[in-house]
């Protein structure tokens, strides 16, 4: 008996390590499921579940502290006003690294335009943000803190939201001009083809119309994404109006609009082959 | 002479040691490590034995699944295109089922494509902080 319950004993530690083994590994499966645009998705949205909470947290604390005048209800209002300005910062943070994904995602390497121009101007809007975010931590009264909020305010309308309007420009001009640049690959390649299968004597309406079709889809792309350039360039500053972005939006959602177009015909093209 | 009532011998102790009448704790812990393993239900060697092999086929199973994720990650993306100005390489004459799943590729993009000005919402806050009246 002391000999089969020795034995036991040496099982059940066995059977633990293997449990603590298995669940060890079993969580990395599910987190290299998200791909890298996606976390950042993530993060940002629970930021920002974390900003409307801490600014309800300083609603509160503040219509306490204006109705009691208390030193306790100053005290709550200034670690919650702090908390919720700190909280500002962070979910543009995470915007700016939502937004570095979205480039991450693009093959810049098919485009005119430079991805350090983007890298560079997000590098700047993070370097004034962490300061700021410095800054709020090392207050240590209330007074102190609206002041840096109007700082903020005043850099957010007049910097950050101007440059960001460049970088979704750029972003808008560099996936269209990337998705051109393969689009004219395979179709060149598709062109020839569809002439070898022309003089052969094929007759569907698909090849006869495939060429004049293909042409104007890659004419009008192509006029669409260089006046969008023109109109980046012809704005020089390192950022953009609302009104701005929408010129250049205008010009490359319909590059987008023209590349979709085609669509259809290289499906119908490839259950010809 | 008055009879002396036995006196119990005085032991001085410190402020907050332990008085002489309470186990000592490493005999706490033995007696409750005892009323609990009485309270174990007996398993059977089998049964251990069983789900000792479960466990090690589900391990084998997670640390493959594993080990294959690791590889396809590992794999180094293809190199980008190098598109020169207009003719195509010559020496591209890719198959049917190249052709096939280029043309996958190229409409999977083209379903992809983000209206970036609808999708990035730039976050809008209240930053309008004031503690007079």
């Amino acid at each position: 008996m002391p000999a089969n319950s020795l034995i036991i004993n040496r099982l059940s530690s066995i059977v633990i390590a293997l449990l603590l083994v298995f669940f060890a590994n079993f969580s990395p499966i599910f987190a290299q499921t998200q791909t890298p645009l996606e976390k950042a998705q993530a993060d940002y949205n629970f930021q920002y579940t974390k900003y409307k909470d801490s600014q309800e947290a300083y609603y509160t604390s503040k219509a306490s502290y204006m109705s009691f005048k208390t030193a306790i209800a100053k005290t709550d209002a200034y670690n919650k006003t702090k908390a919720y300005l700190d909280q500002t910062d962070q979910l543009y943070l995470t915007f700016i690294a939502l937004l570095k994904e979205y480039a991450n995602s693009i093959n810049w390497d098919k485009t005119d335009l430079q991805k350090e121009t983007f890298a560079k101007l997000s590098q700047t809007e993070i370097d004034y943000i962490t300061d700021h975010k410095n800054r709020v931590a090392n207050t240590k009264t209330l007074e102190e803190l609206p002041p840096l909020a109007d700082e903020l305010k005043t850099h957010l309308k007049d910097t950050t939201e101007p440059t960001f309007n460049k970088n979704l420009a750029m972003l808008e001009l560099a996936q269209v001009e990337a998705t051109l640049s393969d689009f004219n690959s395979l179709s060149r390649i598709l062109d020839r083809i569809v002439i070898f299968k022309l003089r052969a004597g094929e007759t569907q309406a698909v090849l006869s119309n495939w060429n004049s079709e293909i042409a104007s889809i890659r004419t009008s792309t192509e006029k669409d994404v260089q006046d969008a350039k023109t109109k980046l360039d012809s704005f020089k500053d390192t950022s953009l109006s609302s009104g701005q972005l929408n010129e250049i939006s205008n010009y490359t959602q319909d590059g987008q609009s023209e590349l979709k177009r085609s669509k259809p015909l290289f499906e119908e093209l490839v259950r010809i082959l | 002479m008055t009879d002396e009532q036995p006196q119990e011998k005085y032991v001085y102790r410190e402020p907050g040691q332990i008085p002489a009448q309470t186990p000592p704790p490493t005999k706490v812990l033995t007696d409750f490590t005892k009323k609990f393993k009485s309270k174990i239900p007996a398993i059977s060697k089998k049964k251990v034995i069983t789900l000792a092999i479960v466990l090690l086929f589900l391990l084998t199973a997670v640390l493959a699944i594993n080990l294959l994720a690791q590889k396809q990650q590992d794999q180094a993306p293809p190199a980008p295109r190098q598109i020169t100005a207009d003719e195509p390489s010559p020496s591209e004459n890719p198959s049917n089922a190249e052709i096939a799943k280029r043309v996958g590729e190229l409409t999977a993009k083209l379903d992809n494509m983000i209206d970036y000005g609808k999708k990035v919402q730039y976050p809008i806050v209240d930053l309008a902080i004031s503690f007079d009246k």
